[in-house]
Protein backbone atom coordinates (compact mmCIF):
# COMPACT_ATOMS: atom_id res chain seq x y z
CA UNK A 1 0.00 0.00 0.00
CA UNK A 2 1.75 3.45 -0.96
CA UNK A 3 1.89 5.66 2.11
CA UNK A 4 -0.41 8.92 2.65
CA UNK A 5 1.66 10.53 5.38
CA UNK A 6 4.92 11.00 6.38
CA UNK A 7 6.32 12.31 9.65
CA UNK A 8 9.79 12.27 9.95
CA UNK A 9 11.97 13.18 13.48
CA UNK A 10 9.48 15.39 14.31
CA UNK A 11 10.29 17.26 17.46
CA UNK A 12 7.63 19.13 19.34
CA UNK A 13 8.44 21.54 22.46
CA UNK A 14 5.82 23.61 24.08
CA UNK A 15 8.07 26.31 26.05
CA UNK A 16 10.52 24.34 27.97
CA UNK A 17 8.89 20.71 27.91
CA UNK A 18 9.23 18.35 25.31
CA UNK A 19 6.69 16.23 24.44
CA UNK A 20 8.25 14.54 20.75
CA UNK A 21 11.28 14.03 20.66
CA UNK A 22 11.99 12.67 17.25
CA UNK A 23 8.76 11.23 16.06
CA UNK A 24 8.84 8.92 12.62
CA UNK A 25 5.27 7.54 11.37
CA UNK A 26 4.13 6.66 8.05
CA UNK A 27 0.20 6.48 7.23
CA UNK A 28 -0.88 3.89 4.31
CA UNK A 29 -3.58 3.92 2.15
CA UNK A 30 -6.76 2.84 3.50
CA UNK A 31 -4.90 2.02 6.70
CA UNK A 32 -6.78 2.09 10.18
CA UNK A 33 -3.86 3.40 12.30
CA UNK A 34 -4.89 3.41 16.52
CA UNK A 35 -2.07 5.38 18.19
CA UNK A 36 -2.13 3.96 22.31
CA UNK A 37 -0.69 5.45 24.86
CA UNK A 38 -1.33 6.67 28.27
CA UNK A 39 -2.26 10.29 29.24
CA UNK A 40 0.16 13.01 28.60
CA UNK A 41 2.34 10.70 26.15
CA UNK A 42 1.91 13.16 23.46
CA UNK A 43 -0.39 11.20 21.10
CA UNK A 44 -3.05 14.11 20.66
CA UNK A 45 0.05 16.14 20.09
CA UNK A 46 1.08 14.17 17.37
CA UNK A 47 -2.42 13.93 15.48
CA UNK A 48 -2.93 17.90 16.17
CA UNK A 49 0.01 18.26 14.59
CA UNK A 50 -0.75 15.73 11.57
CA UNK A 51 -3.46 18.20 10.96
CA UNK A 52 -1.80 21.12 11.00
CA UNK A 53 -3.25 22.78 14.51
CA UNK A 54 0.32 22.81 16.37
CA UNK A 55 3.44 23.41 14.01
CA UNK A 56 6.55 21.09 14.88
CA UNK A 57 9.04 22.93 16.67
CA UNK A 58 11.74 20.37 14.11
CA UNK A 59 11.10 17.85 11.92
CA UNK A 60 8.69 17.02 8.63
CA UNK A 61 5.31 16.44 8.06
CA UNK A 62 4.54 15.40 4.13
CA UNK A 63 1.59 14.27 2.29
CA UNK A 64 2.19 12.08 -0.14
CA UNK A 65 -1.28 12.40 -1.70
CA UNK A 66 -3.24 15.43 -2.12
CA UNK A 67 -3.95 17.56 1.70
CA UNK A 68 -7.37 16.04 2.10
CA UNK A 69 -8.45 15.21 5.47
CA UNK A 70 -11.15 15.67 8.44
CA UNK A 71 -10.93 15.85 12.04
CA UNK A 72 -13.39 14.60 14.66
CA UNK A 73 -12.46 16.33 18.33
CA UNK A 74 -12.80 14.41 21.68
CA UNK A 75 -15.72 16.09 21.99
CA UNK A 76 -18.39 16.28 19.01
CA UNK A 77 -18.30 20.60 18.94
CA UNK A 78 -21.55 21.29 17.15
CA UNK A 79 -22.91 24.91 17.33
CA UNK A 80 -25.77 24.66 19.35
CA UNK A 81 -28.04 27.16 17.17
CA UNK A 82 -27.38 25.41 14.05
CA UNK A 83 -29.73 21.93 13.19
CA UNK A 84 -28.05 18.87 12.57
CA UNK A 85 -27.94 19.56 8.82
CA UNK A 86 -26.72 22.84 9.04
CA UNK A 87 -23.66 21.61 10.95
CA UNK A 88 -23.32 18.60 8.69
CA UNK A 89 -22.91 21.03 6.13
CA UNK A 90 -20.34 23.62 7.99
CA UNK A 91 -17.51 22.56 6.23
CA UNK A 92 -18.92 23.14 2.77
CA UNK A 93 -20.61 26.07 3.50
CA UNK A 94 -16.95 27.22 5.00
CA UNK A 95 -15.17 26.45 2.03
CA UNK A 96 -17.75 27.64 -0.58
CA UNK A 97 -17.16 25.84 -3.30
CA UNK A 98 -20.27 24.11 -3.68
CA UNK A 99 -24.00 25.96 -4.03
CA UNK A 100 -26.60 25.45 -0.87
CA UNK A 101 -28.57 22.66 -3.16
CA UNK A 102 -25.07 20.60 -3.45
CA UNK A 103 -24.03 21.45 0.26
CA UNK A 104 -27.45 19.73 1.30
CA UNK A 105 -27.12 17.02 -0.65
CA UNK A 106 -23.84 16.16 0.85
CA UNK A 107 -24.73 16.25 3.93
CA UNK A 108 -27.77 14.51 4.00
CA UNK A 109 -25.63 11.68 2.50
CA UNK A 110 -23.21 12.25 4.86
CA UNK A 111 -25.86 11.85 7.60
CA UNK A 112 -27.00 8.87 5.84
CA UNK A 113 -24.16 7.03 6.38
CA UNK A 114 -24.01 7.65 9.84
CA UNK A 115 -27.39 6.10 10.03
CA UNK A 116 -28.98 9.72 11.04
CA UNK A 117 -31.63 9.97 8.05
CA UNK A 118 -34.47 11.66 9.55
CA UNK A 119 -32.37 13.52 12.20
CA UNK A 120 -31.07 16.62 10.02
CA UNK A 121 -33.93 18.97 11.77
CA UNK A 122 -32.84 18.42 15.10
CA UNK A 123 -31.02 20.53 17.31
CA UNK A 124 -28.05 19.21 18.99
CA UNK A 125 -29.73 19.71 22.63
CA UNK A 126 -32.34 17.31 21.34
CA UNK A 127 -29.76 14.20 20.44
CA UNK A 128 -28.46 12.20 22.89
CA UNK A 129 -24.13 11.90 23.55
CA UNK A 130 -23.79 8.74 20.54
CA UNK A 131 -26.04 10.79 18.23
CA UNK A 132 -24.18 13.92 19.03
CA UNK A 133 -20.63 12.18 17.86
CA UNK A 134 -21.98 10.60 14.72
CA UNK A 135 -23.38 14.19 13.49
CA UNK A 136 -19.68 14.94 14.32
CA UNK A 137 -18.25 11.69 12.43
CA UNK A 138 -21.19 13.30 9.32
CA UNK A 139 -19.67 16.83 9.74
CA UNK A 140 -16.31 14.95 9.15
CA UNK A 141 -17.19 13.23 6.26
CA UNK A 142 -19.14 16.17 4.36
CA UNK A 143 -16.69 17.18 2.95
CA UNK A 144 -15.58 13.83 1.72
CA UNK A 145 -12.12 13.76 3.02
CA UNK A 146 -9.46 11.02 2.13
CA UNK A 147 -7.80 10.65 5.67
CA UNK A 148 -9.55 11.25 8.90
CA UNK A 149 -7.91 12.25 12.35
CA UNK A 150 -9.83 10.85 15.16
CA UNK A 151 -8.97 12.29 18.76
CA UNK A 152 -10.54 9.70 21.25
CA UNK A 153 -13.86 10.69 19.93
CA UNK A 154 -15.65 7.55 21.80
CA UNK A 155 -13.83 8.13 25.26
CA UNK A 156 -16.87 10.34 26.67
CA UNK A 157 -19.77 7.70 25.79
CA UNK A 158 -21.24 4.49 27.69
CA UNK A 159 -19.76 1.38 26.61
CA UNK A 160 -22.91 0.40 24.63
CA UNK A 161 -22.86 3.34 22.49
CA UNK A 162 -19.49 3.27 22.19
CA UNK A 163 -19.03 -0.50 20.55
CA UNK A 164 -21.65 0.63 18.12
CA UNK A 165 -19.86 3.49 17.27
CA UNK A 166 -17.00 1.52 16.70
CA UNK A 167 -18.51 -1.28 15.11
CA UNK A 168 -20.65 1.74 12.50
CA UNK A 169 -16.98 3.72 12.40
CA UNK A 170 -15.17 0.41 11.36
CA UNK A 171 -17.65 -0.45 8.78
CA UNK A 172 -17.90 3.53 7.42
CA UNK A 173 -14.17 3.83 6.90
CA UNK A 174 -13.43 -0.16 5.23
CA UNK A 175 -16.66 0.91 2.84
CA UNK A 176 -15.04 4.96 2.12
CA UNK A 177 -11.55 3.33 1.89
CA UNK A 178 -10.21 6.09 4.36
CA UNK A 179 -7.13 6.29 5.75
CA UNK A 180 -7.54 7.08 9.57
CA UNK A 181 -5.75 8.20 12.22
CA UNK A 182 -7.41 7.52 15.59
CA UNK A 183 -6.21 8.53 19.09
CA UNK A 184 -7.40 6.79 22.38
CA UNK A 185 -6.36 5.27 25.80
CA UNK A 186 -8.14 2.31 25.58
CA UNK A 187 -6.21 -0.99 24.39
CA UNK A 188 -9.95 -2.90 23.82
CA UNK A 189 -10.59 0.19 21.38
CA UNK A 190 -7.71 -0.25 19.32
CA UNK A 191 -7.76 -3.90 19.19
CA UNK A 192 -10.98 -3.42 17.65
CA UNK A 193 -10.71 -1.01 15.68
CA UNK A 194 -7.07 -1.24 14.28
CA UNK A 195 -4.86 -2.43 11.22
CA UNK A 196 -1.68 -1.36 12.98
CA UNK A 197 -1.46 -0.36 16.46
CA UNK A 198 1.59 2.04 17.70
CA UNK A 199 1.61 2.36 21.40
CA UNK A 200 3.67 5.44 22.25
CA UNK A 201 5.68 5.39 25.14
CA UNK A 202 4.93 8.01 27.91
CA UNK A 203 7.52 10.55 27.34
CA UNK A 204 9.35 11.66 23.93
CA UNK A 205 7.23 10.14 21.60
CA UNK A 206 8.99 6.96 21.03
CA UNK A 207 6.94 4.35 20.04
CA UNK A 208 7.31 1.04 21.40
CA UNK A 209 5.38 -1.30 19.46
CA UNK A 210 4.43 -1.26 15.77
CA UNK A 211 1.98 -3.90 15.36
CA UNK A 212 -0.02 -4.89 12.41
CA UNK A 213 -3.48 -6.52 13.68
CA UNK A 214 -5.24 -8.92 11.21
CA UNK A 215 -8.12 -11.25 12.57
CA UNK A 216 -9.79 -14.38 10.79
CA UNK A 217 -12.76 -12.88 12.03
CA UNK A 218 -14.82 -9.81 10.31
CA UNK A 219 -15.26 -6.65 12.97
CA UNK A 220 -18.63 -7.76 14.35
CA UNK A 221 -19.46 -7.45 18.06
CA UNK A 222 -18.33 -11.43 18.42
CA UNK A 223 -15.12 -10.59 17.78
CA UNK A 224 -15.09 -8.53 21.19
CA UNK A 225 -15.41 -12.54 22.71
CA UNK A 226 -12.66 -14.49 20.33
CA UNK A 227 -9.76 -15.52 21.65
CA UNK A 228 -7.51 -14.13 18.83
CA UNK A 229 -9.58 -10.43 20.22
CA UNK A 230 -8.30 -11.72 24.05
CA UNK A 231 -5.06 -12.72 22.51
CA UNK A 232 -3.98 -9.28 20.91
CA UNK A 233 -5.42 -7.10 23.88
CA UNK A 234 -3.14 -9.38 26.74
CA UNK A 235 -0.28 -8.83 24.10
CA UNK A 236 -0.47 -4.85 24.26
CA UNK A 237 -1.58 -5.13 27.57
CA UNK A 238 1.59 -6.93 28.83
CA UNK A 239 3.77 -4.85 26.45
CA UNK A 240 2.15 -1.87 28.32
CA UNK A 241 2.85 -3.26 31.95
CA UNK A 242 6.24 -3.81 31.17
CA UNK A 243 6.60 0.10 29.48
CA UNK A 244 4.82 2.21 32.49
CA UNK A 245 4.52 -0.23 35.43
CA UNK B 1 -40.98 29.99 30.47
CA UNK B 2 -44.19 30.94 31.68
CA UNK B 3 -46.32 33.40 30.25
CA UNK B 4 -48.71 33.73 32.93
CA UNK B 5 -48.69 36.85 35.23
CA UNK B 6 -46.19 36.78 37.66
CA UNK B 7 -48.51 36.85 40.98
CA UNK B 8 -45.96 37.21 44.01
CA UNK B 9 -45.54 40.36 42.40
CA UNK B 10 -48.89 41.81 41.22
CA UNK B 11 -49.83 40.62 44.96
CA UNK B 12 -47.06 42.81 46.55
CA UNK B 13 -47.51 45.85 44.28
CA UNK B 14 -51.60 46.02 45.28
CA UNK B 15 -50.16 45.46 48.93
CA UNK B 16 -48.16 47.91 49.00
CA UNK B 17 -50.06 50.40 47.19
CA UNK B 18 -53.17 49.61 49.87
CA UNK B 19 -50.82 50.06 52.78
CA UNK B 20 -49.87 53.75 51.34
CA UNK B 21 -52.91 54.42 50.53
CA UNK B 22 -54.71 53.71 53.64
CA UNK B 23 -51.06 55.20 55.62
CA UNK B 24 -51.67 58.34 54.29
CA UNK B 25 -55.30 58.90 54.57
CA UNK B 26 -54.97 58.03 57.81
CA UNK B 27 -52.17 60.60 58.06
CA UNK B 28 -49.47 58.48 59.51
CA UNK B 29 -47.37 59.76 56.31
CA UNK B 30 -47.80 63.41 55.68
CA UNK B 31 -48.69 64.19 52.26
CA UNK B 32 -46.52 66.78 51.31
CA UNK B 33 -43.69 63.94 51.60
CA UNK B 34 -45.46 60.93 49.95
CA UNK B 35 -48.79 60.91 48.31
CA UNK B 36 -51.63 59.07 48.48
CA UNK B 37 -51.71 56.62 45.15
CA UNK B 38 -55.01 57.55 44.61
CA UNK B 39 -53.97 61.07 44.19
CA UNK B 40 -51.14 60.05 41.81
CA UNK B 41 -53.37 58.61 39.53
CA UNK B 42 -55.80 61.87 39.37
CA UNK B 43 -52.84 63.88 38.89
CA UNK B 44 -52.29 61.42 35.45
CA UNK B 45 -56.26 61.48 34.61
CA UNK B 46 -56.07 65.56 35.20
CA UNK B 47 -53.34 65.93 32.44
CA UNK B 48 -53.27 62.50 30.47
CA UNK B 49 -51.87 64.54 27.15
CA UNK B 50 -49.43 66.42 28.99
CA UNK B 51 -47.76 63.24 30.61
CA UNK B 52 -47.94 61.00 27.15
CA UNK B 53 -46.34 63.69 25.43
CA UNK B 54 -43.84 63.61 28.29
CA UNK B 55 -43.48 60.16 28.08
CA UNK B 56 -43.02 59.94 24.19
CA UNK B 57 -40.56 62.28 24.12
CA UNK B 58 -38.80 60.64 26.66
CA UNK B 59 -38.89 57.29 25.42
CA UNK B 60 -38.08 58.54 22.39
CA UNK B 61 -34.54 59.94 23.50
CA UNK B 62 -33.72 56.93 25.57
CA UNK B 63 -34.16 54.78 22.79
CA UNK B 64 -32.05 56.76 19.96
CA UNK B 65 -29.44 56.91 22.52
CA UNK B 66 -29.69 53.49 23.56
CA UNK B 67 -29.70 52.39 19.57
CA UNK B 68 -26.51 54.67 18.80
CA UNK B 69 -24.97 52.73 21.94
CA UNK B 70 -26.12 49.34 20.18
CA UNK B 71 -24.09 50.55 16.67
CA UNK B 72 -21.08 51.96 17.93
CA UNK B 73 -20.62 49.71 21.54
CA UNK B 74 -20.96 46.48 19.09
CA UNK B 75 -18.97 47.71 16.64
CA UNK B 76 -16.12 48.91 18.76
CA UNK B 77 -16.39 45.30 20.35
CA UNK B 78 -15.94 43.70 17.43
CA UNK B 79 -12.76 46.14 16.71
CA UNK B 80 -11.11 45.39 20.08
CA UNK B 81 -12.04 41.79 19.52
CA UNK B 82 -10.01 41.69 16.58
CA UNK B 83 -7.08 43.84 17.77
CA UNK B 84 -5.29 43.52 21.12
CA UNK B 85 -3.60 46.93 20.43
CA UNK B 86 -7.17 48.84 19.87
CA UNK B 87 -7.91 47.17 22.88
CA UNK B 88 -5.32 48.16 25.25
CA UNK B 89 -5.65 51.64 23.36
CA UNK B 90 -8.77 52.58 23.89
CA UNK B 91 -10.51 50.41 26.32
CA UNK B 92 -9.68 52.11 29.25
CA UNK B 93 -11.25 55.07 28.11
CA UNK B 94 -14.38 53.57 27.03
CA UNK B 95 -14.44 53.07 30.41
CA UNK B 96 -14.52 56.63 31.17
CA UNK B 97 -18.27 56.26 30.24
CA UNK B 98 -19.08 53.84 33.13
CA UNK B 99 -17.78 55.73 35.63
CA UNK B 100 -18.41 59.69 35.14
CA UNK B 101 -21.92 60.05 36.83
CA UNK B 102 -23.69 61.35 33.92
CA UNK B 103 -25.65 64.37 35.80
CA UNK B 104 -21.95 65.33 36.23
CA UNK B 105 -21.36 66.10 32.79
CA UNK B 106 -24.64 66.61 31.82
CA UNK B 107 -24.11 70.22 32.14
CA UNK B 108 -21.12 69.68 29.57
CA UNK B 109 -23.75 68.33 26.64
CA UNK B 110 -25.84 71.35 26.95
CA UNK B 111 -22.83 73.76 25.95
CA UNK B 112 -21.94 71.13 23.20
CA UNK B 113 -25.21 69.91 21.79
CA UNK B 114 -27.93 72.78 22.89
CA UNK B 115 -31.38 72.28 24.17
CA UNK B 116 -33.69 69.71 23.59
CA UNK B 117 -33.44 66.31 22.00
CA UNK B 118 -29.58 66.23 21.03
CA UNK B 119 -28.33 66.61 24.25
CA UNK B 120 -30.82 64.01 26.67
CA UNK B 121 -29.60 61.57 23.08
CA UNK B 122 -26.31 62.06 24.14
CA UNK B 123 -27.03 61.45 27.75
CA UNK B 124 -28.55 58.35 26.84
CA UNK B 125 -25.70 57.45 25.04
CA UNK B 126 -22.73 57.46 26.88
CA UNK B 127 -24.29 56.10 30.48
CA UNK B 128 -26.00 52.99 27.85
CA UNK B 129 -23.02 52.31 25.43
CA UNK B 130 -20.35 50.52 28.19
CA UNK B 131 -22.42 47.15 29.17
CA UNK B 132 -22.77 47.10 25.52
CA UNK B 133 -19.34 47.00 24.98
CA UNK B 134 -18.30 45.42 28.19
CA UNK B 135 -20.86 42.34 26.80
CA UNK B 136 -20.62 41.91 23.24
CA UNK B 137 -16.62 42.07 23.72
CA UNK B 138 -16.62 39.26 26.56
CA UNK B 139 -19.21 37.06 24.33
CA UNK B 140 -17.39 37.25 20.63
CA UNK B 141 -14.46 36.26 23.35
CA UNK B 142 -16.28 33.19 24.54
CA UNK B 143 -15.54 30.92 21.89
CA UNK B 144 -14.45 27.92 23.07
CA UNK B 145 -10.66 26.40 21.82
CA UNK B 146 -12.32 23.44 20.11
CA UNK B 147 -14.61 25.46 18.40
CA UNK B 148 -12.15 27.71 16.92
CA UNK B 149 -9.89 24.97 15.98
CA UNK B 150 -13.02 23.71 14.04
CA UNK B 151 -13.60 26.85 11.59
CA UNK B 152 -9.61 26.95 11.45
CA UNK B 153 -9.44 23.48 10.13
CA UNK B 154 -11.92 24.18 7.67
CA UNK B 155 -9.88 27.51 6.38
CA UNK B 156 -13.11 29.78 7.49
CA UNK B 157 -12.15 33.78 7.11
CA UNK B 158 -12.41 36.26 9.80
CA UNK B 159 -15.69 37.23 8.66
CA UNK B 160 -16.90 34.20 8.42
CA UNK B 161 -15.78 33.17 12.18
CA UNK B 162 -17.44 36.24 13.41
CA UNK B 163 -20.73 35.77 11.65
CA UNK B 164 -21.19 32.09 12.08
CA UNK B 165 -19.18 31.80 15.31
CA UNK B 166 -18.53 34.74 17.57
CA UNK B 167 -22.26 36.55 16.91
CA UNK B 168 -23.57 33.63 18.21
CA UNK B 169 -21.69 32.16 20.54
CA UNK B 170 -22.15 35.85 22.78
CA UNK B 171 -26.07 35.80 22.05
CA UNK B 172 -26.49 35.61 25.82
CA UNK B 173 -23.75 38.05 26.87
CA UNK B 174 -25.13 40.81 23.93
CA UNK B 175 -28.36 40.00 25.68
CA UNK B 176 -27.74 40.34 29.16
CA UNK B 177 -26.01 44.06 28.38
CA UNK B 178 -29.01 45.04 26.28
CA UNK B 179 -31.19 44.29 29.69
CA UNK B 180 -28.85 46.38 31.80
CA UNK B 181 -28.67 49.46 28.77
CA UNK B 182 -32.51 49.60 28.42
CA UNK B 183 -32.60 50.41 32.06
CA UNK B 184 -29.56 53.06 31.90
CA UNK B 185 -30.39 54.68 28.89
CA UNK B 186 -33.74 55.90 30.15
CA UNK B 187 -31.88 57.13 33.72
CA UNK B 188 -29.43 59.05 30.85
CA UNK B 189 -32.27 60.31 29.22
CA UNK B 190 -33.93 61.88 32.26
CA UNK B 191 -30.62 63.50 33.85
CA UNK B 192 -29.95 64.75 29.84
CA UNK B 193 -33.97 66.03 30.29
CA UNK B 194 -33.13 67.65 34.20
CA UNK B 195 -30.11 70.30 31.82
CA UNK B 196 -31.86 70.47 28.47
CA UNK B 197 -35.54 70.04 29.37
CA UNK B 198 -38.40 68.49 27.80
CA UNK B 199 -39.91 64.57 28.65
CA UNK B 200 -40.41 63.25 31.96
CA UNK B 201 -37.07 64.51 33.40
CA UNK B 202 -38.12 68.45 32.76
CA UNK B 203 -41.72 67.36 33.82
CA UNK B 204 -39.67 66.30 37.61
CA UNK B 205 -37.56 69.36 37.53
CA UNK B 206 -40.53 71.80 37.11
CA UNK B 207 -42.69 69.79 39.33
CA UNK B 208 -40.16 69.99 42.24
CA UNK B 209 -39.95 73.27 42.09
CA UNK B 210 -43.63 73.66 42.27
CA UNK B 211 -43.29 71.50 45.31
CA UNK B 212 -46.07 69.23 43.21
CA UNK B 213 -44.45 65.70 44.73
CA UNK B 214 -47.71 64.18 43.17
CA UNK B 215 -46.52 65.12 39.86
CA UNK B 216 -43.06 63.71 40.60
CA UNK B 217 -44.80 60.28 41.58
CA UNK B 218 -46.90 60.18 38.43
CA UNK B 219 -43.90 60.91 35.94
CA UNK B 220 -41.76 57.75 38.21
CA UNK B 221 -44.31 55.60 37.82
CA UNK B 222 -44.62 56.60 34.33
CA UNK B 223 -40.45 55.58 33.80
CA UNK B 224 -41.03 52.72 35.68
CA UNK B 225 -43.64 52.00 33.16
CA UNK B 226 -41.51 52.64 30.29
CA UNK B 227 -38.73 50.37 31.67
CA UNK B 228 -40.30 47.25 32.52
CA UNK B 229 -42.02 47.66 29.24
CA UNK B 230 -39.17 47.52 27.18
CA UNK B 231 -37.42 45.03 28.74
CA UNK B 232 -40.76 43.07 28.66
CA UNK B 233 -40.64 43.81 25.06
CA UNK B 234 -36.74 42.80 24.53
CA UNK B 235 -37.81 39.58 26.52
CA UNK B 236 -40.91 39.11 23.90
CA UNK B 237 -37.95 39.23 21.26
CA UNK B 238 -35.75 36.91 22.50
CA UNK B 239 -38.30 33.98 22.96
CA UNK B 240 -39.49 34.50 19.21
CA UNK B 241 -36.06 34.36 18.27
CA UNK B 242 -35.59 31.29 20.41
CA UNK B 243 -38.38 29.43 19.10
CA UNK B 244 -36.55 29.58 15.65
CA UNK B 245 -32.91 28.84 16.72
CA UNK B 246 -31.58 28.17 20.11
CA UNK B 247 -29.21 31.19 20.75
CA UNK B 248 -28.31 31.68 24.12
CA UNK B 249 -29.90 28.50 25.34
CA UNK B 250 -29.35 28.98 29.29
CA UNK B 251 -30.13 31.55 29.73
CA UNK B 252 -32.34 32.60 32.28
CA UNK B 253 -34.59 35.46 32.49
Amino acid sequence: MPAVLELQKIQKKFKDREVLKSANLELQEGEFLCILGPSGCGKSTLLRLMAGLESPTQGSITWKVEKNFAFVFQEAQLLAWRNVLENTRLPLELQKKLPLEEQNRKALAALEKVQLKGFQNHFPHELSGGMKMRVSIARALSSSPRVLFMDEPFSALDEVTRFSLQKQLRDLCEKEKLSVVFVTHSTYEAAFLADRILLMNTQGGEFILNEKIHYQQAREDELRVSSQYQDTIARVSLKMREAFV
Amino acid sequence: MSRRVNLPALVSFIVVIAVFEIAVRLQWIPEFLFPAPSTVLNTLLENPGGFATAFFETLRGSMVGLLLSIVFGTTLAVLFSLSDFLRKSVLPFAVFFQTVPIIAIAPLLVIYFGFGMPTVIAAAFIVSIFPIIANTLLGLEGVSKGEQELFKLYGATATQRLWKLQFPTAYASIYAGLKVSIGLAIIGAIAGEFVAGGGLGAMIDSARTQQRIDIVFAALGLLSIMGLACIYLLKILHRSLQKIRPYGMNLKD
